[in-house]
């Protein structure tokens, strides 16, 4: 084929895929309940979801089931589903129960047949601890009660608003921000305590 | 985060241990476009609209294809009867190894020849394809990446792009799965597209990015013409049996039935286990199916292949046939709203037919609407955070009582104004979770989404055998009479589903080796799970004259704590906190590194004085001490293996980084490594001269983390570890450094790891993996593989090394 027509196709496929007009509440009008649209959202949230899963369930495997099984179950109820404030509070609820639901037994490091995160291979490499404070800080984070460390993986590695998760846990968002800077603080103080 | 202030720089660190993009891995391409098929195909029948607009013609050809297939089914079957459709439709559809499941006849085309692109160095091959008239199957490996780049951004930023079939006109075929493997250096993935149109054999697979690699970091947007041809006529494919016998279920012959059990109905629980079809492979079958439901019982129905006593395989004399999970083909379907694909491999044909699938146990998960399911709880007038209500409650919820002990509220300081109230409940064993619902718990003008109970998030705490917390959490301080009720559960039923089939006769085949069947003498086999649990809990009593000073690793809090012990354990010498640790030759020193460490280390066991390797930098770790102590070979991260005198003279680059690559250690004769290196196939095994640079490959070990080689004193033998088939756990094999000979020593289904020969290299020490009360603890056994003698050691420690008494 010509660059042209390559470059021609490559743009036309990128631009119906990131389809950046269509803000979410458009997606979510209740006479625009079509597949297009929940894949749209789908595709907004799933690396999020993805994310807060792995952390809490540790493993690719589970991860990957528990995100397919929230997001299946959104699509079941995504038909009658009320949009009121964000759609990702709503999606992380059916995530967070789903993370509870799984039991798999967890399985060891997988068979090459199965592996296709490189960089989760390579890490195996990186057995040699660099760095001493985010070590440190990892272990703190661990040893949170588990309220406190979902509230860090909503935030940080769903990378939800203060707003998003005050809707998803009933509280404000002015409540929400509060209680984050209050742990944020402890959690430096006690990295500090354990340098000196 | 949508909010525009910059993080502060502690935030920063918080991303970086459990945010993205380098604390927590991002989902792979290839499975969110299988989930995106998979929700496509679920949203058009829940939502009812169109197909997407953009390619109708491929999909509306594809599903014309299917209907058709299915068609000629059924009428073949009305017309044959149900006994010989098997050999019947056997002609439709064929295995191709690697590529999958494809249709015989006309409609199948395949890669006419390999198609090579290399681009700054890196490599990437298209090695197979295929099409008919339902997919399009391309399989392409990549080659000369670089480890480094691939980590640039952090081990959890996003890597790969989308892949594409581009036709001449320009109309696009976007990746709708794939699954693959990587190596490091290279990776290999399985490409599927929806089904080419007629006549278009000449088309480009367009890769945006390279599957490990960041944006920016390695050439994009790569261009690979493919010309497709028809199969030829004499085109081989392995056979694909669709089954259309239907699934035999019993009840459960055990008298003391639960209310969970069944008792001989066709589908117990509205549930039926159907094998769809069974392909025939290289080296075994796939057995493909579904599980159906009753869609107003349940919203969910699974069961889980790995849960001990769930799921058998046996042969017409018994014989436990091992298998493992494996990915059904999507394409083939059925998907429903009602169903749920699943696949089980083996690794075998040689055990005799008819084969018998039986499952005994499934989840299920159900709304529950009965008004009387409910508990009550009067907090009383002014209730206070750490109060408890002794409830003593047991209410019946789809027929399985569920009795709730206690109730009590924790204040967190979390919220302001948020209340938890843990329930403590010891349910039926069958229940695995359940939901329950305060109608009192409203939202105040500020929240605008309804609360509810469900299993506790958190980890339960001092918790006796039986018993589960459930939590809700309410808006404000709940007081007064309230009733909690149960809105859902999720509970295990019992059943024997069974399904059968018969494999086509094949001639005799040794097992595959180191298979833990009734195949393979118990004899050949030093520890077992039987074996493990016969060996007392004491330590058992060391063979006269076995002895040795052993170098141990015990948890420590940022590095394990670094140990010298005699084989008895006595004589215990605390060394220091560090890494990789590795005993020299006479006992007197030990190599280690560091947390965050600026080199390699070196202790002096009688003074215990460290010092630095001149020379070594912050990357080396993993030193291993030539049979002379003259000499450290030593892994330098991104950048190969390195060998060096003690005092740093003479270090230098003697294997680069090209691959990913393990060392194990010297041989006697002080000159040559043997270290493995990941491919395609796993860990080869290789063999270094550091004087010439020559390497010979040995074996290759299945593993993709290098095989945790153990080498032997005399470097005639090793000890390694390999997946065990049907089980998630290493076994620990021995072999020649060939290869030759191998055998399995440890099938322990808990996993064991080699820990290093004895000094005279008769006796091997095995690291085991115990689950206890607390969690998971690490137990030591020696084993002599040459007499199966198994001896347990006292708590040593993880052993790292075995040398002789000094």
């Amino acid at each position: 084929m010509t660059d042209r027509t390559f470059r021609k196709a490559l743009r036309e496929k990128t631009a119906m895929d990131e389809n950046p007009d269509m803000e979410e509440a458009e997606l979510l009008d209740g006479n625009n309940r079509t597949p297009e649209a929940f894949e749209q959202l789908y595709l907004r949230h799933v690396q999020p979801v993805f994310r807060y899963l792995y952390s809490r369930l540790g493993n690719r495997a589970d991860a990957e089931d528990a995100t397919a099984e929230t997001f299946l179950a959104a699509l079941n109820g995504f038909a009658s589903y009320r949009h009121k404030g964000y759609f990702s509070a709503w999606l992380f609820s059916i995530a967070r129960h789903k993370a509870v639901d799984i039991y798999r037994k967890d399985r060891e490091p997988a068979a090459l047949d199965d592996t296709t995160d490189i960089a989760g291979d390579v890490d195996i490499l990186e057995d040699v601890i660099h760095n001493q404070r985010r070590e440190a800080l990892t272990c703190l984070i661990a040893a949170l009660p588990e309220e406190e460390h979902d509230l860090l993986r909503l935030r940080y590695t769903a990378g939800l608003s203060y707003s998003e998760i005050g809707q998803l846990l009933n509280r404000s968002e002015g409540a929400i921000k509060k209680t984050i800077y209050r742990l944020l603080a402890r959690l430096e103080s006690q990295l500090e305590d354990y340098h000196e | 985060m949508s909010e525009t202030t910059p993080l502060s720089p502690f935030e920063n660190e918080i991303l970086a241990v459990m945010g993205a993009p380098s604390g927590v891995p991002d989902a792979s391409t290839a499975f969110i476009l299988s989930l995106k098929d998979r929700l496509h195909q679920q949203a058009l029948q829940d939502l009812g609209a169109k197909p997407v607009r953009r390619r109708p013609f491929i999909l509306q050809r594809g599903w014309a294809a299917a209907v058709i297939i299915l068609l000629v089914l059924a009428v073949t079957v009305l017309a044959i009867g149900p006994q010989r459709v098997l050999a019947a439709v056997r002609g439709l559809f064929g295995y191709i190894p690697e590529v999958g499941i494809m249709q015989e006849g006309s409609s199948l085309r395949v890669l006419a020849e390999p198609a090579t692109v290399e681009r700054d160095g890196i490599t990437l091959q298209v090695t197979e394809g295929a099409g008919d008239d339902l997919h399009t199957i391309v399989i392409y490996q990549t080659d000369g990446l670089s480890v480094a780049t691939a980590n640039s951004q952090g081990e959890g930023a996003m890597t790969g792009g989308l892949a594409m079939l581009v036709l001449p006109d320009g109309s696009i075929l976007t990746q709708t799965g794939g699954k693959g493997k990587s190596w490091g250096t290279g990776y290999q993935t399985r490409l599927v597209f929806p089904a080419l149109p007629a006549g278009a054999d000449e088309f480009t697979l367009v890769i945006e990015r390279l599957e490990s690699m960041p944006a920016g970091a390695a050439p994009e947007d790569w261009q690979i013409p493919l010309v497709f041809e028809t199969a030829p006529p004499d085109f081989e494919m392995l056979p694909v049996y669709e089954l259309t016998t239907p699934t035999e279920t019993l009840g459960g012959q055990d008298t003391a039935l639960s209310p969970t059990d069944s008792a001989g109905e066709a589908a117990p629980f509205g549930i039926q286990l159907t094998l769809d079809r069974v392909v025939e492979t290289e080296d075994g079958f796939q057995l493909q199916g579904h599980t159906s439901w009753d869609g107003q019982n349940y919203s969910l129905v699974s069961f889980d292949p790995w849960l001990a006593g769930t799921v058998t395989l046996s042969d017409a004399q018994g014989n436990d046939i091992p298998f493992e999970e494996t990915q059904p083909d999507y394409s083939l379907g059925p998907v429903s709203p009602t169903s749920s694909m699943w696949a089980l491999k083996t690794n075998s044909k040689s055990y005799p037919g008819p084969w018998t699938l039986v499952v005994s146990s499934m989840q299920v998960n159900q709304a529950v609407s009965d008004p009387s399911a409910a508990f009550s709880i009067d907090f009383g007038a002014d209730p206070q955070s750490g109060q408890t209500w002794q409830l003593d409650q047991r209410v019946q919820a789809a027929g399985l009582t569920l009795h709730a002990i206690s109730a009590s509220l924790r204040e967190h300081d979390l919220y302001s104004n948020a209340v938890l109230l843990d329930i403590l409940m010891e349910n039926d064993p069958a229940v695995m979770g359940i939901g329950l619902e305060d109608a009192l718990n409203q939202p105040q003008e500020d929240q605008t989404a309804a609360a509810g109970g469900g299993p506790g998030s958190g980890r339960p705490q001092d918790l006796q055998a039986g018993q589960q917390v459930t939590s809700i959490a309410y808006f404000e301080m709940p007081s007064g009479l309230h009733s909690l009720t149960v809105t859902a559960i999720s509970y295990l039923v019992k059943a024997e589903w069974r399904a059968s089939w018969t494999p086509p006769e094949v001639s005799s085949e040794p097992a595959p080796a180191g298979t833990p069947a009734a195949a393979v003498s118990p004899d050949t086999v030093c520890l077992t799970d039987e074996i493990w649990q016969q060996l007392s809990s004491q330590p058992g009593t060391l063979p006269e004259g076995l002895g040795g000073r052993l170098l141990v690793e015990t948890t420590g809090y940022l590095m394990p704590q670094l140990s010298l012990v005699n084989l008895d354990g006595s004589n215990r010498q605390e060394l220091l906190l560090g890494g990789w640790g590795s005993i020299s030759p006479d006992g007197s020193t030990v190599a280690y590194i560091e947390s965050d460490g600026p080199s390699l280390m070196l202790l002096d066991t009688a003074t215990m004085e460290s010092r630095q390797v001149p020379g070594s930098v912050t990357e080396d770790y993993h030193a291993e001490w030539s049979p002379d102590g003259q000499w450290l070979a030593f892994v330098r991260s991104n950048d190969g293996i390195y060998v060096s005198h003690p005092d740093g003279s003479g270090m230098r680059q003697v294997a680069d980084a090209s691959e990913v690559r393990f060392l194990v250690g010297w041989l006697p004769d002080n000159r040559r490594l043997v270290m493995t290196s990941l491919g395609i196939e796993g860990s080869q095994t290789q063999v270094l001269d550091v004087e010439t640079g020559l390497t010979e490959d040995m074996f290759v070990i299945e593993n993709a983390k290098g095989g945790f080689v153990q080498l032997s004193p005399d470097g005639t033998r090793v000890a390694f570890n390999e997946q065990l088939f049907g089980v998630p756990a290493y076994g620990v094999y021995i072999a020649n450094l060939d290869g030759s000979g191998k055998r399995l020593v440890s099938s322990l289904s808990s996993g064991a790891n080699p820990g290093g020969w004895s000094p005279d290299g008769e006796w091997l020490a095995l690291s085991v993996s115990v689950q206890e009360t607390a969690g998971t603890v690490k137990k030591s056994v020696i084993v002599q593989p040459d007499t199966c003698q198994v001896v347990l050691l006292p708590d040593v420690g993880q052993i790292i090394a075995w040398s002789a008494t000094p």
